[in-house]
């Protein structure tokens, strides 16, 4: 819910008295204040804190997420706090996946050391490395690690550890879940002050106006040139 | 804001059990109540009105907040009898108060003629059960009136459209950008685009309130009242009338029957899993097209060894799910399809297809760009686009106000192997058989379909497009419109309800939901299985009038 929502609160209301059904001008008290209290509910969270991951899968996970949606001439996100949203995710309505997600770090880890020996973690990669493992990630089928040469750059000393990982599927559920936390409502935690829609242009609203978008305003105006007086 | 509504007991026997409160069922509820009789109207999902409905996509997209819930009620799936089915959401349809007319998108097509007599008109498809309806057109028109009245239907006539014995109530919708861009690539190509029935009210209409353009719509609940679910539009009427109980969190797993093979009630368990008998003196399936024939596998006895209502071995055949053939578009400006209803314009050019062309069948196009923004992060770019990274992100700010996809609603035919069963092995979280869907799509409804895809790729160039491509169609694994489980037909041999939508085998069981439908249409059934309630409770009333329906007999009964 971001704030152009309840800007149109005070006119909604004001069209709707006398104007509008009766049921509705009945309802919408009610509806506001649903939504008024899921807007609170994101202007009262206290700084957020983490409380499933540790500090070092989290700096993992918010390097993952940056890299998939990255910081560039716009916030990214680790602006929109991608990472308080699956944190949160993974202790409520996510617990199902905290298994697979935490295997998944443990790839991006093994990936990581296999191409960087020197590196620390993949967050303390330069960025540009960070983008080689996830791509390396991404490419592994199942299997394949053990085909002479073919595997990780020729770095397949220790490869076997990673023959039974499907890259493809472990990298997917890292995009689903930045995409998840980039978009979504910032009730839910991520998206934080609608970094996310904002990028899109998308405007969330109780209500819209007609004209909705350029061609239908064209049309609306061509229509009028043309027939005067009559409602397209 | 609900009328007092009545409350039965479960030891007292009402007139009519109804069996899921979705399309037909709420029709079904308000016509029976309004006729006299006393009815309970079980539904498994919980009791979700206008004000408890959010705009959050996570929550309605991705964690089934109305809809059913493949945590607890797993579906199986396979494409043929010979594989063995695997664990996966193959059926979406609404889990609430309402069923799938709350979350539905609210394109109402009626049928034409042609869809109710394809087997006499287009003759035998090899591989297809291909019936014509045992009613017509002419039958169903003054239903299909009545459901535009009495429900809420905005729109404006066509050249292609079957004939009408009364205009819309309701005038189109506002136009939205996929509208005109509709408009202006089909008249360049000779085609002829239509305002789109829609089940939204373009103005104020009997106490509801007139859209108001917020473009949560498609997935999510209207919490105007705006949109013509039967929550908005037909169960208010059905509880003021003092003798219709809508019974939500009661999920039904058996019809009884007595020695004589007569419905006696129906077995449920409440929200706590407590089973509990709620007897009846007739009783009305309007589970959907999965969850009715399924109902009745469950409800096998020694007499019934096949299922109840199922000497035919029909119940749960011919599933049709209807067809797609989708392609998408960018655009130079921004359209912002996230506001307002999702389809103002349509194209009929196509319904019905020219013989000559070698195809099957026919539908409808719309443009369209029915995803919010994770859904469009998710799936929305061209197949061209970097899945991640800077460009990635850069490309979803280009064009998330600028796509629009092109959607061909299509046929699908009845092919007797797609079909609902009961699983074997997987079991839902109260211990019933899981749903087993096996499906395959007809060779000639992918040629069909590849066709629409076409026609869509043409107009989004017509229209000025930048950038266009298809959108892919594996087969078909999931279906949204669940349609022929238990078709219609005078035979009870190759057909499981009679025109009355009475079981051919048990007198006082009535079956009225997507099920009923001998064909699929054209991909928009919502509108016929309304119709269809509408009717259908006309004939029960009739039924109980002339005494031929045991102890319902109540239509004098003042509540
Ligand atoms: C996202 C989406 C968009 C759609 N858009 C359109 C559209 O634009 N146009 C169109 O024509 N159609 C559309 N449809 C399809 C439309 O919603 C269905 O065709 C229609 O609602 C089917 O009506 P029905 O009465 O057969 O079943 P439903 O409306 O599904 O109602 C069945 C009800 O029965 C309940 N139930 C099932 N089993 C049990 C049980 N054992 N015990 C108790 N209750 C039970 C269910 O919870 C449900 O409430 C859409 C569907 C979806 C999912």
């Amino acid at each position: 819910m971001n704030s152009s929502e309840f800007s149109r609160r005070d006119f909604l209301m004001r069209s709707l008295t006398g104007v509008s059904a009766a049921w509705l001008t009945a309802q919408w008290p009610e509806i506001l204040a649903a939504h008024e209290h899921a807007r609170q509910a994101v202007a009262s969270v206290a700084p957020p804190k983490l409380e499933f991951f540790t500090t070092a899968q989290a700096a993992d996970v918010e390097a993952i997420c940056a890299a998939i949606i990255p910081t560039t001439d716009t916030p990214g996100a680790r602006e929109a706090g991608v990472v308080y949203f699956l944190d949160r995710g993974l202790m409520t309505f996510g617990q199902d996946q905290r298994e697979p997600f935490i295997a998944g770090l443990g790839a991006v880890t093994e990936v990581s050391k296999q191409l960087f020996p020197a590196a620390a973690s993949f967050a303390a990669l330069p960025a540009a490395q960070q983008v080689e493992v996830l791509k390396t990630l991404e490419a592994m089928k199942p299997g394949e690690t053990d085909k002479g040469g073919a595997s990780l750059n020729g770095k397949n000393e220790t490869a076997g550890k990673l023959t039974e990982i499907d890259g493809a599927q472990v990298f997917g559920m890292f995009r689903f879940a930045t995409i998840l936390g980039f978009f979504s409502n910032p009730e839910d935690g991520g998206n934080r002050d609608g970094l996310g829609w904002k990028l899109l242009d998308f405007k969330p609203s109780m209500a819209h106006f007609p004209p909705f978008g350029y061609y239908d305003k064209q049309y609306r105006e061509q229509h009028a040139a043309a027939h005067p007086g009559k409602k397209p | 804001m609900r009328a007092a509504t009545a409350k039965f007991s479960p030891s007292e026997a009402v007139d009519f059990a109804i069996v899921g409160s979705g399309a037909a069922g709420g029709v079904m509820a308000r016509e029976l109540s309004r006729a006299g009789f006393r009815v309970v109207v079980l539904e498994q999902g919980p009791d979700v009105r206008e004000k408890d409905f959010q705009h959050n996509e996570l929550k309605y997209i991705f964690q089934s907040a109305i809809s059913n819930d493949w945590k607890i009620e797993p579906n199986t799936f396979r494409h043929t009898e010979s594989e063995k089915a695997r664990v996966q959401p193959a059926l979406l349809y609404g889990r609430c108060v309402g069923g799938s007319s709350v979350h539905f998108t609210g394109n109402f097509w009626r049928f034409h003629e042609i869809d109710f007599l394809e087997r006499s008109t287009v003759g035998p498809v090899a591989g297809a059960a291909l019936a014509d309806w045992p009613i017509t057109y002419a039958d169903l028109e003054p239903y299909y009136t009545k459901v535009d009245w009495e429900i809420g239907v905005s729109g404006a006539p066509g050249p292609f459209d079957p004939w009408r014995s009364k205009p819309y109530p309701l005038p189109p919708l506002e136009i939205k950008s996929s509208g005109a861009l509709l408009e202006r690539g089909a008249r360049k190509l000779g085609w002829h685009p239509q305002p789109a029935p829609m089940a939204i009210l373009s103005r104020d209409y009997r106490g509801r309130n007139a859209c108001v353009h917020c473009g949560y719509c498609e997935s999510f609940g209207c919490e105007v009242g705006a949109k013509s679910s039967v929550l908005a539009a037909m169960i208010p009427d059905a509880e003021k009338t003092g003798r219709c109980e809508i019974r939500a969190n009661s999920y039904v797993r058996e019809i009884s029957t007595d020695a004589a093979g007569r419905a006696t009630g129906v077995i449920y368990f409440d929200a706590q899993k407590r089973e509990i008998f709620q007897k009846a003196n007739a009783v009305v399936l309007c589970a959907n097209g999965a969850m009715t024939p399924r109902l009745l596998l469950l409800s096998k006895s020694s007499r019934f060894p096949g299922g109840l209502a199922n000497s035919s071995g029909l119940v749960g055949k011919y599933l049709m799910f209807n067809g797609a053939g989708l392609a998408s578009g960018q655009f130079e400006y921004p359209l912002n399809e996230y506001k307002s209803a999702v389809v103002t314009r349509v194209l009929f050019d196509f319904y019905r297809l020219d013989p000559k062309l070698g195809l099957y069948g026919g539908g409808g196009i719309d443009l369209r760009l029915d995803m919010l923004p994770i859904v469009f992060a998710l799936a929305g770019l061209p197949p061209d686009a970097p899945r991640w990274g800077a460009e990635f992100k850069a490309q979803l700010a280009q064009n998330f106000t600028r796509s629009v996809n092109s959607f061909g609603h299509t046929t699908s035919l009845p092919v007797e192997t797609n079909s609902i069963s009961l699983d074997p092995d997987v079991k839902d979280a109260w211990g019933l058989p899981a749903p087993r869907v096996t499906y395959k799509d007809h060779p000639e409804d992918l040629k069909t379909a590849k066709f629409f895809q076409d026609r869509g790729l043409e107009l989004l160039r017509a229209a000025g497009a930048r950038k266009v491509w298809p959108i892919p169609f594996p087969e078909q694994q999931m279906g949204v419109h669940l349609l022929g489980t238990c078709r219609m037909g005078n035979d009870p041999k190759t057909s499981v309800i009679n025109t009355d939508h009475r079981t051919h085998d048990v007198p006082n069981l009535f079956l009225c939901d997507g099920s009923s439908l001998v064909t699929g249409g054209r991909g928009q059934p919502t509108m016929t299985i309304q119709a269809l309630a509408f009717r259908a409770a006309d004939r029960m009333i009739a039924l109980a009038k002339r005494g031929e329906l045991g102890a319902v007999r109540a239509a004098t009964r003042k509540g």
